[in-house]
């Protein structure tokens, strides 16, 4: 609790005032769910007995004239003040880590829009990404962007942390199938950033606040760009000779002009174990889905080109099964009994880079983690799911079953991996992350990132927030004080 | 007295940090609230294991909006049993005597 007294009354009583008693929770049975997202460290804290760091409201408004006020009330009282949409995130960026207000957007979920002439639909903030899916699928729509976490974020989220799907490789990122959006500022004006995304009209609004993770403002409306349902979508699956040759293979289907909706490359220890599971066989070397989507002649031809790319490699095809088995379960791995929790420790320490630098940054990482941490027994696998024309995303995950006992010991243990992940990413052309964004996790690290950059990113953060009370402490920006 | 939920604790740790059940959660789906999920019952329910937490009356509220129609467990992959935490919690509050 950060207020103390009458002051806290006297906050509540606006609020409600604002959104009315039902849309103002205080009790610690409903503020408890924002102690955690879906960052390991939040978990691991409540799962060991650790004191929650929750927010003293948490507000859910109904329009973005109630967000405007709310974030007006913020900067008033001088509040800190948390946007939260599913909390699927995995960086700690929704924690409300300094008390205040956790401005919960779930109510902000109406199908606004859908332009069938333009293919684009616009949706508040807050509307459940699975939700949503399915009202579009109704009309023969869909918004391609199928990240593992669909059936719990929102669209705002999706476009605060810059996510990805698995069909990112045709259709790209959120922050590629925005067209415009309306968020409200930290000082509480509601914005409209131009309708389209293309123009030449000075500097990007749009993309100032797509990635910004609720520190620039609140998302409370979007205009996405959409396709209508393929016809086929069909994936095959190959066994090649080791990583090298993989990425090999996946640069040469990008810089063939090849749209595959899917490229995914499992390194020799992913495809050890997925080969295993899926498809029942002992399988060496690297294991790659490719999928292509579209009308069925589009379809066809792009496969012959690309398979053609395969067997040049030496690869042997497996069939459509693995490839099928996986988009069928391609979420499965979220839920129980699959989905890693505590008391393991681990992480996805993903990143992008160029093609010439993929596979030395691959392998450093790998080395650094594996022989560093070998008394903990850390396992490290990696697969390949993001292709750009320039370069590829690896997606690559430590796990250790036995970390230490002691929650402190435990986060030491966790931020050393990570450091050295991230470091090592940095030093072979790689940023701190592709699409799980920066939040409370990586934060630390963005000015030794950025270098002389930096300055410019908190100079901006000033201007538009001079309370700062817009998420504060996140991406790395000054701490609520 | 041992408390009915410690025959729940799987459920419980298979819930508390885990919301991919949300679009099938007709109690979700009301509110909208982060509370009304497998994941707010399963986490208030973790701190009441822990020693952390009570069975308050908002806790109470919360065992009593589940209306146990197990949509959640049809949706879940693992088909993990969220009625046989809600009615352990609910089990609690008769014992003490605080049922709805």
């Amino acid at each position: 609790m950060t207020l103390n007294g009458y002051l806290f009354d006297q906050v509540l009583f606006e609020l409600v005032d604002i959104v009315g008693r039902e849309h103002v929770l205080t009790a610690d049975t409903d503020r408890l769910p924002y102690g955690a997202d879906f960052y390991w460290l939040a978990e691991m804290w409540l799962a060991r007995g650790g004191e929650p760091l929750l927010p003293d409201f948490v507000v859910m408004p109904g329009t973005t004239e109630e967000v405007a006020r709310v974030v007006k009330l913020a900067n008033r009282h001088r509040l800190p003040i948390v946007p939260w949409g599913g909390g699927s995130g995995s960086q700690g960026g929704a924690l409300a880590v300094y008390g205040g207000i956790v401005l919960d957007v779930k109510r902000l979920d109406r199908l606004v829009e859908v332009d069938e002439v333009s293919l684009t639909m616009a949706a508040g903030a807050g509307i459940n990404g699975q939700l949503l899916e399915e009202q579009l699928n109704a009309r023969g729509l869909s918004l391609p962007h199928y990240p593992a976490s669909v059936y719990w974020a929102t669209l705002g989220g999706y476009l605060a942390a810059r996510g990805s799907g698995v069909l990112s490789t045709k259709y790209g990122k959120a922050e590629d199938m925005v067209v415009a959006i309306e968020a409200v500022t930290p000082t509480g004006e509601v914005i409209r950033t131009l309708p389209v995304p293309s123009h030449a009209t000075g500097p990007g609004l749009l993309s100032l606040f797509v990635g910004s993770e609720g520190t620039l403002g609140v998302i409370t409306e979007a205009t996405m760009r959409i396709i209508r349902q393929p016809a086929v979508r069909r994936f095959r699956t190959w066994l090649l000779q080791d990583t090298t040759v993989g990425l090999e293979v996946g640069r040469r289907i990008m810089h063939a002009g090849l749209r595959p909706c899917v490229i995914r490359l499992y390194d020799e220890t992913a495809t050890a174990k997925t080969v295993k599971s899926v498809l029942g066989i002992e399988a060496k070397g690297a294991y790659l889905v490719l999928g292509f989507d579209g009308d069925a002649e589009s379809v066809d031809l792009e496969e012959r080109r690309a398979f053609a790319i395969c067997r040049e490699a030496g690869a042997k095809d497996l069939g459509p099964e693995g490839g099928e088995h996986w988009w069928a379960h391609r979420y499965d791995f979220y839920f129980p009994p699959y989905v890693k929790q505590p008391p393991k420790l681990y992480g996805t320490v993903e990143t992008v880079c160029r093609y010439r630098d993929i596979e030395r940054l691959y392998r450093a990482k790998k080395a650094k983690l594996e022989t560093t941490y070998a008394d903990w027994k850390l396992v490290y696998t990696a697969h390949f799911s993001h292709w750009y024309p320039w370069g590829v995303m690896v997606y690559d995950v430590f796990t250790i079953d036995a970390p230490p006992a002691d929650r402190r010991e435990a986060i030491l243990l966790h931020n050393r991996i990570w450091a050295d992940a991230a470091r090592t990413s940095l030093a072979h052309g790689g940023v701190l992350n592709e699409h799980h964004g920066i939040g409370l996790k990586l934060g630390w690290l963005m000015p030794e990132q950025y270098g002389p950059a930096w300055p410019t990113m908190e100079r901006i953060k000033t201007a538009l927030d001079p309370r700062n009370v817009m998420n504060p402490g996140k991406l790395g920006l000054p701490a609520f004080k | 007295m041992t408390l009915a939920i410690t025959g729940a604790i799987d459920v419980i740790q298979a819930c508390r940090f885990c919301s991919m059940c949300r679009p099938a959660c007709g109690m979700f789906l009301e509110t909208r609230r982060e509370v009304d999920s497998p994941r707010g019952v399963a986490l208030a329910l973790d701190r009441i294991l822990q020693g952390r937490g009570e069975y308050t009356d908002e806790v109470a509220d919360l065992l009593g909006r589940c209306d146990l129609c197990r949509e959640c467990t049809e949706f879940c992959v693992g088909h993990v049993d969220v009625a046989r935490m809600v009615l352990a919690g609910r089990a609690d509050l008769a014992a003490r005597g605080a049922a709805r």
